[in-house]
């Protein structure tokens, strides 16, 4: 009987082990970072923890030099399984040697952040200092920081990236309730100015590392061609208005004059760093 | 009197009836007998398949490194040689037999992709454009060399042959006779090559 029934549990695991030769074998997980490819730097591992404090989604990064053949996001999404990850978790894998990338969102995550979001975030954020620069550390880092901010955005809530992947230490006293506003603020006025000014600026910007790129665009960069389009745009308000025989800057013209005040601002911050 | 007559009559017609030629019982019984001797030969042989499977496995895992190989070599050589290379074709048409379905010809498509990569990676290694790549010389002459030595091990084709072969002598003897009658197949074995 103990015979017939050893027979018996060899040959199911034998079928079984048959049924799953093919299977894929994922990594375990070893926390945030599971840095397979050696590419990430202390500090980026560091930053990607304290970020995970900060931000309304949790992130996981993942680098490997190949897949053997696979589709990086069928590895991604199978790694995302096989890891039991949370429903508020981003799965970022970097695939160096076949330079590609995927990412898999848990449900709660894909509700603040879309699928269209998420392209525009590679497309914009990742992909030049992936695959161009090899600045992986850059990389990782813009592609956390707009994807945590567009979270941010989604519930409503703040999210200090300061002192994140190069990011400037925001000082202490101003970072409560006027950072928040700004904040938005800063990134609705990147969203509109960015189509007009991109090429400007990443002439501008040649030279530097991507990690730097973000907190001039995002954070409390300044740009010369920003606040001269500000300022031609209240030209023509004032101008519009005095021909009609009105006085004052009326409505429009007051947002104008705060947007080109706020680039001014900007102006002195960047130049006291 | 004719009453009892007819009653013990009935009685020898339906005890006449039951009884079954012995002809008959001894065909059942040689067939019975026969029955069990192949289900106990195939039930025995099927158990003996299990250790040659066990080593199929792992000369599928061998089989299955050197394709993540090849596709790994493949990514790399594409970004520097033309699709129509004729090394680089080599290796293509090594990855493609290796993820067919014949195992004979899968295996020799393997024992060829070694060779081929060896010469892909050689001359991806003596291309300028890759030594002035850190990162994908690093590859040619560090990590792919070392992927394609690592499942260039025939140890496990080795032990396939020998698991296939000691079932396959034994499928000559007359329980083995038995069991191919109920479907129990010889195990194909590999060829190996002078070099192995």
């Amino acid at each position: 009987m103990i015979k017939r029934f050893t027979a018996l549990l060899l040959a199911l695991l034998l079928v079984c082990s048959l049924a799953f030769a093919q299977a894929v074998t994922y990594p375990e997980n070893r926390g945030s970072v599971n840095d397979d490819a050696a590419v990430l730097s202390d500090a980026t591992a560091q930053d990607i923890d304290l970020l995970n404090g900060r931000s309304e989604v949790g992130f996981t990064v993942v680098t490997r030099h190949f897949l053997g053949g696979m589709d990086a996001q069928e590895y991604c999404d199978g790694l995302f399984k096989a890891w039991n990850l949370g429903s508020d978790q981003v799965l970022l894998l970097l695939v160096i040697g076949e330079e590609r990338y995927a990412a898999t969102l848990g449900s709660t995550a894909s509700k603040y952040i879309s699928a269209e979001q998420l392209n525009s975030i590679f497309s914009s954020k990742l992909r030049q200092p992936f695959i161009q620069q090899r600045d992986y550390d850059g990389a990782v880092g813009a592609f956390l920081l707009e994807t945590a901010s567009q979270a941010a955005r989604a519930t409503g809530k703040t999210f200090n990236a300061s002192g994140l992947f190069g990011t400037a230490q925001s000082a202490p006293s101003s970072s409560g309730s006027s950072s928040s506003g700004w904040t938005s603020f800063s990134n609705w006025t990147g969203d509109l100015w960015t189509s007009f000014f991109s090429d400007d600026e990443l002439n501008d910007l040649s030279g530097q590392n991507y990690s730097q790129d973000y907190e001039y665009e995002n954070d409390s960069g300044f740009s010369v061609s920003r606040l001269i389009l500000i300022l031609a745009v209240l030209f023509i308000i004032m101008r519009s208005r005095r021909r009609q025989g009105k006085n004052g800057l009326g409505i429009l013209g007051w947002g104008t004059a705060g947007m080109a005040a706020r680039e001014a601002m900007k102006f002195t911050h960047h130049r006291r760093r | 009197m004719s009453e009892n007559n007819a009653a013990s009559e009935e009685k020898t017609f339906v005890k006449e009836k039951k009884s079954l030629d012995p002809r008959v019982a001894l065909a059942i019984m040689i067939v019975m007998v026969c029955c069990a001797l192949c289900i106990g030969a195939n039930k025995a042989w099927k158990k003996n398949r299990v250790s040659v499977d066990a080593a199929y496995i792992a000369w599928e895992d061998n089989i299955q490194q050197r394709v993540e190989t090849a596709y790994n070599l493949l990514t790399v050589a594409g970004r520097y040689l033309p699709a129509e290379d004729a090394q680089l074709a080599s290796v293509r048409g090594d990855l493609k037999t290796m993820e067919a379905a014949d195992m004979t010809d899968r295996d020799s498509a393997g024992e060829t992709f070694l060779t081929d990569a060896q010469a892909l990676l050689a001359k991806l290694a003596s291309n300028q454009t890759v030594q002035s790549d850190s990162r994908d010389n690093m590859y040619v002459t560090l990590m792919l060399p070392q992927a394609v030595e690592q499942c260039s091990n025939s140890a496990a084709k080795a032990a396939y042959n020998a698991a296939a072969q000691s079932f396959n002598d034994g499928l000559h003897s007359f329980s083995g006779l038995l069991a191919r009658l109920t479907g129990i197949d010889f195990a194909p074995t590999l060829t190996v090559s002078a070099l192995e």
